[in-house]
């Protein structure tokens, strides 16, 4: 699953806060065709993970901006 | 050495410091938010890690609203000239380091018009000195956390809450107290603070940072690349994006996280609580030294104390002490004219001490000054 954010700064700090919980995220540029204006990038997560990406996003102050189903952009 | 001009630049710097800048260097030195190849994101998310610890030592909610600058000074350029323009009105106090007071004059020269409070003969700055200033075009006062002269501490929470209540935009200058006193941004209504992260923060220089309360889009002065909305003609609007343009000070950045692991771990308070013990040594030392003046109040003072002599010019002290007894202090004006002429003085000599600093190093100082003076 992508989730896509406003800038890169809260998708980093996002896959950081939930890799320091032993959840397995990384932070990516997002392929062109899931990239809408200001959503560059994203995190990369296991679709069981989204409740912690709410959390970490409400941990940053900050929302989430699309998500979208894919496992392999 | 014994080092007391920790106001100037803290040192020596927490071990984490060396640890943090060496092993960026070494192994992870990429480009921030550029890429998104696994070095550059080990490299952003480090800087999301020192981001996410400043917010906690200010108590910022949403770390996003802090950037970071090179310096304080930056920082305080981005606050005033952010905000302010022809027809505006700002007000400054008089024991402003140069890093306000001439951002200011130069706003002046374009149409902003600048009121200057005075603070007490102590140096603190009186709310009932600054909010008579108050008119319909004020837009923003800034002020010093505590003058790097007289080191006597401004109370925040109140002057604070009388600009809130008004509208009026707040900005701190924390050069002197970041991360050596508690700071609240949201207790303070602070909406802009600038501060500096390698004094009371203890990381290297070449860093510092500024946080903007959410909804606050300062105007630029200077915009380029960010990693973000590349598409767009113009700065994203967004924090931190909006005040980082260019490649960010990495290894500076990374190593200023590892000192904010030590203050945080260490507490802000514990290392307050152990300046003002060595403060308050050192004024009761050199308060029974004759020819001696000491500036600032006597209580709630930042961790420094700036003295003037009856006959004895403070730089040739300042060289004795490093020359014969192995004392860093520093003397002059500290870039702070306005103070200088508030306190009536040409220049000071100023001691400050730091977290890494020792009874014995107080003692050190003032027996040295005992005896230059005796001479």
């Amino acid at each position: 699953m992508l989730i896509s954010f406003k800038s890169k700064n809260d998708a980093i700090g996002v896959a950081s806060i939930l890799r320091s919980t032993g959840k397995n995220a990384s932070a990516i540029q997002l392929p062109k065709k899931y990239s809408d204006r200001g959503c560059s990038f994203g995190v990369k997560i296991d679709a069981r993970d989204f409740p912690a990406v709410e959390k970490a996003a409400a941990i940053l102050k900050t929302k989430i901006s699309r998500v979208y189903e894919v496992d392999n952009p | 050495m014994i080092y007391l001009d920790n106001s100037a630049t803290s040192f020596p710097k927490p071990p984490a410091v060396v640890t943090e800048y060496s092993d960026c260097v070494k192994n992870y030195c990429a480009n921030p938010g550029r890429s998104a190849h696994s070095l550059s994101n080990r490299a952003a998310e480090k800087v999301f890690e020192t981001r996410y610890l400043l917010s906690q030592v200010f108590n910022v909610q949403a770390p996003a609203q802090i950037a970071f600058t090179g310096n304080c000074t930056a920082s305080l350029n981005i606050g005033l000239k952010g905000f302010l323009g022809k027809g505006d009105h700002l007000i400054i106090s008089d024991m402003e380091h140069n890093s306000v007071y001439r951002p200011a004059m130069a706003l002046q020269r374009s149409g902003v018009s600048v009121s200057i409070a005075k603070a007490d003969s102590d140096g603190v700055l009186n709310p009932d000195n600054l909010l008579p200033f108050i008119d319909s075009k004020t837009k923003m006062v800034c002020i010093t956390h505590a003058s790097n002269v007289g080191g006597g501490i401004n109370n925040l929470a109140e002057i604070g809450a009388a600009l809130h209540k008004r509208g009026i935009l707040f900005m701190v200058d924390a050069a002197q107290t970041a991360g050596s006193v508690p700071i609240d941004v949201d207790s303070f209504n602070i909406d802009i603070l600038a501060f500096s992260g390698h004094k009371g923060l203890m990381g290297p220089p070449g860093t510092g940072g500024i946080y903007i309360r959410e909804g606050l889009v300062p105007k630029t002065i200077v915009e380029g690349g960010t990693g973000s909305l590349s598409e767009n003609r113009y700065q994203p609007d967004f924090l931190p994006d909006r005040l980082e343009c260019g490649t960010v000070n990495l290894p500076g950045i990374a190593a200023l996280g590892g000192s904010l692991k030590f203050l945080l771990d260490t507490g802000i308070d514990t290392i307050r609580n152990h300046e003002i013990k060595l403060t308050d040594e050192l004024l009761k030392r050199l308060g029974i030294l004759p020819g001696l003046r000491i500036l600032g109040p006597a209580t709630n003072r930042a961790s420094l104390v700036s003295v003037t002599f009856d006959d004895k010019d403070p730089s040739d002290i300042a060289q004795q002490l490093n020359k014969k007894y192995g004392i860093a202090v520093r003397s002059g004006l500290h870039c702070a004219p306005l103070a200088a002429k508030h306190f009536g003085i040409s220049g000071s000599l100023r001691i400050s001490p730091g977290a890494y600093s020792s009874m014995r190093d107080i003692r050190a100082v003032a027996n040295a000054l005992k005896e230059i003076l005796s001479s």
